[in-house]
């Protein structure tokens, strides 16, 4: 079973430019300490949906996984009940369109790997949506932006750490993911 | 169709694609392949089905504010149902899903010219008959339109009015290079996104979009900005008319949106003659 993505091309266009000489590179953030640079994309465009400011999403699943995403759709609605400053150091509201693109990418890491456990879901003070998961001594963050740019965290038993945004190269995200079932 | 609008011998578009969004039709891959052999198969002979899109629908008011609605669609394995239809020259495409109808118009090679609106209407108009007989004739409901768009790609290659991604005010008219305490460096690249309200009657129908990227063109490296220009909205009526009308309307706000946005210089470079 596989995800099917609401989104595609339906430009012809889009496959003659790219953004920019920089993004093919390293996507990696320093904002967490302890990161290594790596001169390679991440994860793969077919695992990343497009972010859309739309206030609808479909999620085609398969019925197993429907009750673990409305597992995950229950506790992010109660996100919606935060108001701002709810961590009393001015966290912003939670916002809708970071929720919908969390449980896109939800979707399609459950379509991707189905023994994958469910993640914790919590709330950012930024206004976001962060999914973790831990096995192990395993950790991985995805943490969804108000922008809808998803950064990545993962930290290894051994201490080694990597963060980035999330990018294209499927089998990186494959690997990780593996070892989290 | 306005007369008077701006026009250049050269603009930069290379592609353009019109579309119409319908209520969801019982149009099986099956169906979608008969539709194909009884009437495209000559002009359009390269068939590929490939992951659908959702069809976006521009929101006012309360209906824009509201909580997010969550679906679930419950499949046994994926079943990819929309359609690509192109000639043997990937110059033109019509792409057909069961809510969804778009034509495609890319620009192919240096020195051809834009073939121009009327050109690209014309064939998505009869599309758009082409489907309403086609389903009527199955006994099936008529389409029910819900949503038009129309977009314009517009790639503004690196030449004589600018040369790097930072010098951005050189194109667009609304983007400032200066600084209030001149702390910041040389922009390294840059982009932008606005959006404007269609109104008509006093009533939002629908929205203008522009987006603007830095990029490279993979071709030969060349630096571009890649313009995108979007009017989408409600038909102004149901029939093809009234579908139509709304991408002549959208058609005139891509037209003389980009003329606003963009520079004098541009222009000249673009060769506007009128």
């Amino acid at each position: 079973m596989t995800a099917v993505l609401q989104h595609g091309q339906t430009l012809i266009s889009e496959r003659e430019w790219v953004t920019s000489p920089h993004e093919a590179s390293a996507a990696v953030t320093s904002t967490r300490g302890t990161t290594s640079e790596v001169a390679e994309k991440i994860f793969g465009s077919s695992f990343t949906p497009t972010p859309t400011r739309s206030d609808q999403v479909v999620l085609r699943v398969t019925p197993v996984l429907q009750a673990r995403l409305e597992r995950a759709i229950e506790t992010m609605q109660r996100f919606g009940g935060l108001q701002s400053d709810w961590d009393s150091y001015g966290a912003g509201i939670v916002q809708p369109d970071a929720v919908l693109q969390a449980l896109r990418l939800l979707a399609v890491v459950f379509n991707t790997r189905k023994d994958i456990p469910d993640p914790m879901i919590v709330p950012t003070s930024e206004g976001g949506v962060q999914l973790e998961w831990d096995r192990d001594g395993l950790h991985l963050e995805l943490e969804v932006r108000p922008s809808l740019e998803v950064d990545v965290y993962w930290e290894r038993p051994d201490g080694e750490t990597w963060g980035g945004l999330l990018q294209n190269n499927q089998e990186s995200l494959l690997r990780f993911l593996q070892r989290l079932d | 169709m306005s007369d008077d609008l701006p026009a250049y011998h050269k603009p930069p578009v290379v592609e353009v694609a019109l579309s119409v969004a319908f209520e969801p039709m019982p149009l099986s891959p099956p169906l979608v392949g008969l539709f194909w052999d009884g009437l495209y198969k000559n002009d359009l002979p390269d068939l590929q089905q490939v992951n659908p899109v959702k069809p976006q629908v521009e929101k006012f008011g309360a209906a824009r504010t509201r909580l997010p609605q969550i679906q679930f669609e419950l499949l046994e394995q994926p079943s990819p149902s929309r359609f690509w239809f192109k000639d043997g020259s990937g110059q033109n495409l019509l792409q057909v899903q069961p809510d969804w109808i778009a034509r495609n118009w890319r620009h192919q090679e240096d020195g051809e010219e834009y073939p121009r609106y009327p050109s690209i209407r014309e064939p998505f108009a009869a599309d758009l008959a082409n489907l309403r007989n086609f389903v009527i004739e199955r006994g099936l409901d008529e389409p029910k339109p819900i949503q038009c768009e129309m977009v314009y790609v517009n790639h503004i290659v690196a030449g004589h009015a600018w040369a790097d991604w930072c010098e951005l005010s050189e194109v667009m008219r609304c983007w400032s290079d200066t600084t209030t305490a001149g702390f910041l460096p040389r922009i390294e690249e840059s982009g932008f996104a606005a959006q404007y309200q269609i109104v008509r009657d006093d009533k939002p129908i629908g929205r203008f979009h522009v987006e603007l990227n830095s990029g490279t063109r993979k071709s030969d490296d060349a630096k571009l900005f890649v313009l995108t220009l979007t009017a989408r909205g409600e038909p102004l009526g149901s029939d093809i008319e009234g579908l139509l009308a709304f991408h002549d309307l959208g058609h005139e706000w891509i037209v003389r949106g980009f003329t606003d946005l963009t520079t004098e210089r541009m222009h000249e470079e673009w060769e506007r003659y009128q």
